[in-house]
């Protein structure tokens, strides 16, 4: 179990620092924020000296180093277009991305998994085929037009739910449904498949054989069983949802995460969009090490020491 | 009581006060809130005036601050913290500054208020991105507390425009709490103060009872950050938002459509214009630029994808500018001619040419101009980067620069000054004209202070623009904001977007 540990820690710390790399010289390659900042009509001069201001006429190497320096510090500089450290506005928008991907998670948990469970356990009934096209639908629909139109119908018409922003405890509803709409479909599939593989199984023959019910047998053995393809799944669309969240946080101005990296990488600001990356990374590798995690929580069968 | 009960009685307390409301709603009509509230795109960069100037950050900050001029609604220039200017020399100004103006935190402002402000923005290791608009101050001195003496670099005609947006800081406060906390929360002498800034939510302002001038009708406003501008439409028509910036010329219309909301719009100083390279490639050739001239349709494009709003112009300049000469005319469209001209230059003239984009410009202009031109004979291909490459390769060398590009200039000063030299002298990188005669019109009417001169020179410069092209003037582009049709409000050239100058109708 140590030794697991150790190996995917220094794992993690390569991988993020060669994401650090990528992003650095992929935003450097294509030139400096100097001019998204002058005024138009700026002479020749004024731009050098803000140029040297900001120290991008050092470089490129020394840049890098300067920042990857900085970066093994826990120092992730400052924003140059907003005028205060990087952390001040990352912190600042953790919680509301975190918020938005937790209520789509329980959009898409909540939906999915019970919907998918039903499309295996009856997948001979009419309804358990209408809700894989429902499932389906929710998937299919762009998210900036299902958005809109969740706001015009509850935000505008009826006037229910805060068409957008994040002043009252009722914003977080609408963004929620918009984004685990489309992650509800991935886990009723895999939720689905996961029922059905386990139903064809030895143990639920003798088990059905012995007289257990339908519902005992799900919920006692089933769920457990099948949660493994579930929890993989799990992990990838947590991060995805922390990405897909872009365009949901724009439509419904949420201050999350997503709106914050378009913002930053439309000014160029580096270091801003640096850090995101980098979160992303570090959320992303974070939680496929806890889904290997709770493989052998959830199946003691498998064991970590002899993961390669 | 059982906790059940508490909570069905809170609930129907609550239904019931809800219902009340609405009844009282119905019957005496909405009460006007006394908070107003705008969207805005994004959130301000920054509340330190000194730093950014971007629509988002100075929609805000102006209201917090004060200059030493301003503009009337009209765009006329007129005294504020200023009350009087005098010409010591060519080079130096002299402002009487009031004396009854007190920041937000209690403090008078004095003549050293003005001087440290001017000296923080254009301190080179400031590294404020506006030093470029102050660059020709070249010092500022008190001579009393209520008198400031401006010297500039030579005589600087556009120095009072640029003044009107230079903000005043308070001295005291900056040095004692530092450039960073000074940005997240700022104390000015204007008419409201810093409220509260929800980071990524919104920032807040409150009225500052202190003020020495015209005071507020909002107790306080909300600047919101929404970067849709069909959720910013939406947000209108809820009722959430008064004000909201920014929509294009459909969802004008939509709001057109409903009751209660409507779209307002200002002509403002920003000139869409094509820039052609007249160094190098086919648009070297002045036949061919009169071509292109002749076959552009801007009329067209205003009418058929600008909504109507924007208004078309032969001179590189609006009438909100100085400079600005009545009656300068240029050939029309006529797409006869710019085939003649085509024909007359040869296979030169149907060369591919390269057209520079990015994608904050509207690109259906983009692609029409491209269609208008192609209609003419002209083989003419877009090439779309990211604003910031697309604003390094229009200062590049004229063989690295495309042949056309489209933009949308703004000086956000309203003088020629701002807008002609940059692009039409050949010692400016944004230019690749080089015309001696074009240099020495320029360098004369920013090297007086005498208007009358100034504007004989302008009307040279926009003739000869006229004759040899090295632009093609489009359009005055219009700003559409959305609003609550009771805020009393206009809308003005230099987008302003001052809170003491709103209220709701009677």
């Amino acid at each position: 179990m140590q030794a697991f540990l150790i190996k995917r820690l220094i794992q993690a710390v390569i991988a993020l620092l060669g994401v650090a790399t990528l992003i650095f010289f992929i935003q450097h390659l294509s030139g400096d924020p100097t001019l998204l900042l002058v005024p138009e009509g700026a002479t020749q001069e004024d731009i050098d000296a803000l140029r040297e201001a900001l120290g991008f006429n050092r470089p490129l190497i020394v840049q890098y180093l300067s920042y990857m320096g900085d970066l093994l510090t826990f120092d992730f500089g400052r924003s140059i277009v907003q005028n205060v450290p990087v952390m001040t506005i990352i912190s600042a928008r953790v919680p509301y991305t975190l918020a938005l991907a937790g209520g789509a998670l329980v959009v898409a948990l909540g939906i999915g998994l019970p919907l998918g469970a039903i499309m295996g356990l009856k997948r001979e009934r009419w309804y358990a085929r209408a809700a894989m096209g429902v499932a389906l639908a929710g998937q299919s629909l762009p998210t900036f037009w299902s958005g809109i139109l969740l706001i015009l119908v509850f935000g505008v018409t009826l006037g229910w739910l805060p068409p957008s922003g994040a002043r009252s405890a009722l914003s977080i509803i609408m963004p929620s449904i918009a984004l685990g709409l489309l992650t509800m479909a991935t886990f009723a599939r895999v939720a689905r498949t996961a029922v059905l593989d386990e139903i064809g199984k030895d143990y639920v023959r003798t088990a059905r054989a012995k007289g257990v019910n339908t519902r005992r047998l799900f919920f006692r053995h089933l769920i457990r069983n099948g949660s493994i393809p579930v929890i993989t799944v799990a992990a990838l669309e947590i991060s995805n949802l922390l990405a897909g969240a872009v365009i949901v946080e724009t439509v419904f101005a949420w201050p999350g995460l997503g709106q914050a990296a378009i913002q930053a990488i439309a000014a160029r600001d580096f270091l801003v969009v640096q850090a995101i990356v980098l979160l992303g990374a570090f959320v992303a590798i974070g939680l496929n090490l806890l889904a290997d995690l709770l493989y052998s929580v959830v199946d003691p069968r498998i064991r970590l020491e002899r993961a390669r | 009581m059982t906790s059940f009960a508490k909570h069905a009685r809170t609930l129907a307390l609550a239904a019931g006060v809800s219902l009340f409301a609405l009844s009282a709603m119905s019957t005496d009509g909405m009460a006007q809130p006394e908070t107003l509230v705008i969207d805005l795109v994004n959130e301000p960069s920054s509340l330190d005036p000194h730093r950014q100037w971007n629509p988002d950050s100075y929609y805000v900050y102006r209201n917090i601050f004060d200059q030493l001029l301003t503009r009337t609604d009209d765009g006329e220039i007129v005294p504020n913290l200023a009350t009087d200017w005098t010409y010591a020399d060519d080079s130096s100004v002299i402002f009487t500054i009031r004396d009854d103006v007190a920041f937000h935190d209690g403090e008078m402002l004095t003549a050293d208020d003005v001087v440290y402000s001017i000296e923080r923005i254009t301190d080179p290791d400031f590294a404020s991105p506006q030093l470029g608009q102050y660059n020709q101050i070249t010092g500022a001195e008190a001579l009393s507390p209520t008198e400031v003496r401006v010297t500039t670099n030579g005589p600087y005609p556009a120095l009072l425009a640029q003044l009107v947006k230079l903000s005043i800081v308070p001295q005291h406060y900056v040095e004692e709490v530092g450039d960073d906390a000074f940005n997240q929360a700022p104390v000015g002498s204007g008419p409201y103060q810093f409220g509260e800034w929800d980071r990524g939510v919104q920032v807040s302002v409150e009225r500052f009872d202190g003020y020495w001038g015209e005071p507020g009708f909002f107790p306080r406003a909300e600047f919101r950050a929404v970067p849709d501008a069909a959720t910013r439409v939406a947000n209108l028509l809820a009722g959430e938002a008064n004000l909201i910036v920014t929509i294009d010329p459909d969802l004008a219309l939509q709001l057109d459509a409903n009751d209660g909301v409507e779209p307002r719009f200002a002509l403002t100083e920003r000139v869409g214009y094509l820039k052609l390279n007249t160094q190098v490639g086919p648009t070297a050739d002045p036949r061919v630029r009169e071509a292109i001239a002749a076959a552009i349709d801007a009329q067209l494009i205003i009418d058929g994808l600008l909504g109507g709003f924007d208004a078309p112009t032969s001179q590189m300049l609006s009438p909100a500018h100085f400079g600005w000469v009545d009656g300068i005319e240029r050939d029309g469209y006529d797409i006869d001619r710019a085939r003649a001209l085509i024909a007359e230059v040869g296979d030169a003239a149907l060369e591919p040419m390269s057209f520079a984009t990015a994608p904050v410009f509207d690109q259906r202009i983009v692609q029409a101009l491209q269609q208008m031109l192609t209609e003419a004979g002209f083989d003419v291909e877009i090439e779309m980067t990211d604003m910031a490459a697309y604003l390094a390769r229009a200062q590049s060398a004229p063989d690295q620069q495309a042949d056309m590009s489209f933009g949308r200039w703004s000086c956000a000063c309203q003088d020629a000054d701002g807008v002609l030299f940059p692009l039409l002298h050949s010692s400016s990188n944004w230019s690749t004209w080089s015309d001696d005669e074009m240099n020495a019109l320029l360098e004369t009417a920013r090297g007086t202070l005498d208007e009358d001169e100034r504007m004989g020179a302008y009307e040279q410069v926009h003739n000869l623009v006229v004759e040899q092209v090295p632009l093609v003037p489009l359009y005055q582009a219009a700003i559409l904001y959305g609003v609550d049709s009771d805020l009393v409000w206009q809308p003005t050239p230099n987008e302003s977007m001052f809170l003491n100058r709103m209220s709701w109708a009677d």
